[in-house]
C-alpha cells in the first residue's frame, strides 16, 4: 500500500540530479504535526521530503538537521527529493531509486530518526537494496534505522 | 589597515625545510640502535644483579627503578624512529570519484571546507588567518572552498562588551557559525560546523593559524588512496623569540654607560647569542621527526590546527561511537528487571538523548579520536604527517600560557591512558600501540626524572652511594650506553638540536607531576584555550621547585666541598659524578626560570 501511494504522488517522484546534499523539510514549509497531542482521527496523512538540494539552514526551527549528506541515485530516476508520507505515526521513505548512501547519509537518517522521534512518529525506509541494508547491518544501525 | 600586533615584525621570517631522508642513515640509525639496546640490556642487567647498594637501598632501589622506567623510554623511541616512510606526493584532488568509490553515480568537483575555531581571540588576530585562507589558491575553479569561522565565544554582536567576530566574517564574506553552549569545546565546535557544511574534505585552523598560498594543492592529493582519514602538516611557530646579545643583556643589566667598559664586553661576548625560543616552542622535533616516522607505522595522529580531513572517516567513526553507546546501555538494561513498556521508553529516551560526536568530547579531542580512526578494524583508515610546513602559527609569550597549554596535553594524554589505554585497544596493530603508549609514556617522565633531580641531592646530604661504588665496572657498563645511546638518538634526530627540548623536558617535571596528580584524583580535565597575548607576570608559583631543587643542589655542592677540604670525604669519586649530574640538572632547570622572568626587549624598553 504504501509503495503504491508513494508511486502515485507524481510531483515527488525522484527527479533530477544524482549525489546530491539533502536537507529535510516539510512539504510547503508547513511544520510537523506534533502527533501526541492529536487524537487517532486527527492524524492526517501527510507527506514529507528528503529535499536532496544544496540550500542549508532550510531545518525546522525546533532542531537542526544534518544538512550535508550525500546520497547516490539511480541514474534512471535522478531526484532532488525523496518522497515520504506518514500513516499512523510512522513516517515511510521510499529508497527505490537510492544505489547507496555514505556514513554522512545514514549520520543524516538517524538524525531524520531522532527528529521524528521527538515528535512521535516512528521511521520506516521502505524498499531499502541489499548493499545499503547490508551497510547498515555492518555498522549495528538496524536497530536504529528500521528498514525493509 | 590591519591593526599590527606584535607578531608582524615575524612576517619575513620563512619556515624550515624538511630532512631529506637518506636510507644510509636510517640503516645506521637502525644498527646503532641494536647496539643501544643491547648495551642498554647488559647495563640494566649488570645493575639489578650486581651494583645495588645493600646498605643503601632505600636510595639504591628507586634510582636503578628509574634507569629502568627511562630504557623502556629509550626503546620505544628508537621503535617509533626505526624507518622512514613519506607517503608519495600526489596532485590535487579535482573530482569526489578520485577520493571516494561513487558507484556508478554522478561525478561532480570535490567540496573544501576550512574551519578556523575561535574562542575569545582577538577578532583582528583572527581577520589575519581569514584573509590567508582566501589567499589559498586551487588549480581548479569549480572546485569549492568555502572558508567558516567557528565561534565559541558568540561574539556576534549581542554583547557590546565583547569584540564582533560576526562583523569581522561580513567583512571579509566568509560564513560565520556560532552555536548557543560550548559543549565538548573545541570538539564540540567541529561537530557544530560539520553539521552545517557539506565539504568532502574539511581543514582545521586554529584562529591563529595561517595557512600558506598553496596548503590546500599540497595536501589533497594524499586523499587519492581511500584509506587516507586524515593529513597532518607541522606547526610552525613563526614568533620564537629572537636570540639576543649576550654583551647586550649585560651592558643593559649592569647599566653600563661608559663606552670603554661597553665596547670591552661587547669585545668579550659578542659573539654570544641567548634567549633564542626562550620558551622551548621549536615543535621542530616532534613534527618532523617524531610524528613523521610514525609515518612507518600508520600511528601520526592528528594534532588539531593545521590537519585536513576526510569527512567520511570522522563520520563513519561518529556512527560507530553512537552505536556503541547504544549497546552498552541496552546491555546494561537488559540486565536490569524492567517491564517491557518502560524499556521501551528508556530505548527511546537513549536514542533521543544519544549524539553523533564526529570528535571525541574530550580536552585532547584529537589524539583520541586519531586513536579511534587507527583502531577501526573494518576501514583500517590511515593518517599522514606532511613533511612540508604549510602554515604558520603562534606560540606562547610567557610561562604561565605555556604551562597551562602543555598542562593540558599532559593531563589530555594521561586521562586517555586511564581511560581507554592504547595497549588494551582493540584494533590498533602492536606498532601502533607502542607509539600511541609512548606518547602517553612521555608523561610519566617527571616520575624518574624526579628521582634523578633529588638522588645527587640525596647523596649530597647522606654520604651514601646508590651503587656499590663508582668502580671501573660501573664505567664500563654505564659509559659505552650512554655514549651509544647520545649518538643513536643524534642520529635519529639528524638535523635537529635535541639540546632546548631535553632540558625543558627536564624542566617540565613539576607541573608534569601536577597534571599525573590531577588525572589520578579524577579531576575533570579541563579545556583550557591557550592564550595567543602576551602576559608578563612573574610566575614564581612554577619555579618554586626548581629554585628549591637548585638551592639544594647548591648547599649540597658547598657541604661536600666543605668535607673533602677537611678530609672528611669517605667517597670523592661520589662527589665528582654527582657533581657532573648536579651542574647538568641546574642547567636544565634553570631554563625555566630564565623563561619565567624573561621580557622582550621592547617591553624592557618601556619599563626602563
Amino acid at each position: 500500500m504504501i509503495n503504491t501511494l508513494l508511486a502515485n504522488f507524481a510531483p515527488l517522484r525522484l527527479t533530477a540530479i544524482l549525489i546530491l546534499n539533502i536537507n529535510i523539510t516539510t512539504m510547503e514549509n508547513k511544520p510537523i504535526p506534533d502527533t501526541k497531542n492529536k487524537s487517532s482521527n486527527e492524524s492526517d496523512v501527510y507527506l514529507k521530503n528528503l529535499r536532496l538540494t544544496e540550500t542549508l539552514n532550510v531545518n525546522d526551527s525546533k532542531s537542526k538537521i544534518r544538512a550535508n549528506e550525500l546520497f547516490q541515485m539511480s541514474n534512471d530516476h535522478p531526484a532532488d527529493e525523496l518522497a515520504g508520507v506518514c500513516i499512523e505515526d510512522v513516517h515511510y521513505y521510499d529508497f527505490k531509486n537510492v544505489q547507496s548512501i555514505n556514513n554522512t547519509g545514514l549520520a543524516s537518517l538517524i538524525d531524520l530518526t531522532k527528529y521524528l522521534l521527538q515528535k512521535g512518529l516512528k521511521v520506516q525506509f521502505v524498499n531499502v537494496n541489499e548493499k545499503i541494508k547490508e551497510k547498515i547491518t555492518a555498522l549495528e544501525l538496524d536497530k536504529v534505522l528500521q528498514c525493509s | 589597515m590591519l591593526k599590527q600586533f606584535y607578531f608582524n615584525q615575524f612576517e619575513y621570517r620563512r619556515p624550515y625545510k624538511a630532512i631529506s631522508e637518506n636510507k644510509y642513515r636510517t640503516l645506521l640509525f637502525q644498527f646503532l640502535s641494536i647496539l643501544t639496546i643491547a648495551l642498554g640490556i647488559a647495563y640494566l642487567n649488570w645493575r639489578w644483579r650486581y651494583s645495588l647498594n645493600l646498605d643503601a637501598l632505600w636510595f639504591s632501589v628507586p634510582l636503578v627503578v628509574a634507569e629502568t622506567l627511562s630504557f623502556i623510554s629509550t626503546v620505544m623511541i628508537i621503535i617509533n624512529f626505526w624507518s622512514n616512510s613519506d607517503p608519495e606526493k600526489t596532485p590535487p584532488i579535482h573530482y569526489l570519484s578520485e577520493i571516494e568509490d561513487i558507484q556508478n553515480g554522478k561525478d561532480r568537483p570535490i567540496r573544501i571546507d576550512i574551519f578556523i575555531a575561535s574562542y575569545n581571540e582577538d577578532v583582528e588576530l583572527v581577520r589575519y588567518s581569514i584573509i590567508d585562507a582566501k589567499k589559498a589558491i586551487y588549480p581548479y575553479d569549480d572546485v569549492h572552498i568555502q572558508i567558516h569561522v567557528l565561534d565559541d565565544g558568540r561574539r556576534d554582536g549581542r554583547d557590546p562588551l565583547k569584540e564582533n567576530m560576526k562583523k569581522v566574517a561580513e567583512e571579509e564574506n566568509v560564513n560565520y557559525l556560532i552555536r548557543e553552549h560550548n559543549q565538548g569545546y573545541k570538539a564540540g565546535n567541529l561537530k557544530n560546523a560539520l553539521e552545517n557544511t557539506n565539504g568532502d574534505l574539511f581543514v582545521i585552523l586554529d584562529a591563529d593559524t595561517r595557512v600558506f598560498p598553496e596548503f590546500l594543492i599540497n595536501t589533497t592529493g594524499y586523499f587519492r588512496k581511500r584509506k587516507v582519514a586524515w593529513v597532518q602538516t607541522p606547526q610552525w611557530f613563526y614568533d620564537t623569540t629572537a636570540p639576543e646579545k649576550l654583551s647586550s643583556i649585560i651592558n643593559s643589566k649592569l647599566l653600563i654607560s661608559n663606552k670603554k667598559i661597553s665596547r670591552l664586553v661587547d669585545f668579550i661576548f659578542g659573539k654570544v647569542e641567548i634567549n633564542e625560543d626562550i620558551f622551548g616552542n621549536e615543535p621542530r622535533l616532534f613534527y618532523d621527526v617524531i610524528l613523521r616516522k610514525r609515518n612507518f607505522h600508520n600511528a601520526a595522529f592528528c594534532c588539531g590546527a593545521g590537519s585536513i580531513h576526510r569527512r567520511e572517516a570522522v563520520m563513519n567513526h561518529a556512527i560507530k561511537s553512537f552505536v556503541q553507546q547504544i549497546k552498552i546501555f541496552e546491555s546494561n538494561l537488559s540486565k536490569s528487571k524492567i517491564d517491557i513498556n518502560e524499556l521501551h521508553n528508556l530505548k527511546k529516551a537513549l536514542l533521543l538523548e544519544q549524539e553523533l560526536i564526529p570528535f571525541k568530547f574530550h580536552a585532547s579531542e584529537d589524539i583520541y579520536t586519531s586513536m579511534m580512526l587507527h583502531a577501526d578494524k573494518e576501514n583500517r583508515w590511515e593518517s599522514i604527517q606532511h613533511s612540508e610546513v604549510e602554515c604558520k602559527m603562534l606560540s606562547t609569550q610567557d610561562v604561565d600560557s605555556w604551562i597551562k597549554q602543555h598542562q593540558r596535553y599532559a593531563e589530555g594524554s594521561l586521562d586517555i591512558a586511564f581511560k581507554d589505554n592504547p595497549l588494551l585497544i582493540k584494533g590498533l596493530s602492536l606498532r601502533q600501540k607502542i607509539c600511541y603508549f609512548s606518547t602517553i609514556w612521555s608523561y610519566f617522565a617527571p616520575l624518574w626524572i624526579l628521582i634523578f633531580l633529588l638522588c645527587p641531592i640525596a647523596f649530597f646530604f647522606s654520604l651514601s652511594l646508590p651503587v656499590k661504588a663508582y668502580s671501573f665496572d660501573f664505567f664500563k657498563y654505564f659509559l659505552p650506553f650512554q655514549i651509544m645511546n647520545t649518538i643513536t638518538i643524534a642520529i635519529g634526530c639528524w638535523g635537529i638540536s635535541t639540546r632546548r627540548g631535553d632540558q625543558y623536558y627536564i624542566s617540565s617535571f613539576w607541573f608534569m607531576l601536577m597534571a599525573i596528580y590531577s588525572v589520578i584524583r579524577g579531576k575533570k580535565v579541563k579545556f583550557n584555550v591557550t592564550p595567543k597575548d602576551k602576559g608578563f607576570a612573574k610566575s614564581t608559583q612554577h619555579i618554586l621547585p626548581h629554585i628549591i631543587i637548585i638551592a639544594l643542589s647548591i648547599t649540597g655542592i658547598l657541604y661536600n666541598v666543605y668535607l673533602i677540604l677537611w678530609g672528611h670525604h669517605p667517597v670523592i669519586s661520589g662527589f665528582a659524578a654527582n657533581t657532573f649530574w648536579c651542574l647538568f640538572n641546574i642547567t636544565a632547570l634553570s631554563i625555566m626560570i630564565r623563561a619565567a622572568y624573561w621580557k622582550p626587549t621592547e617591553v624592557k624598553e618601556q619599563l626602563i
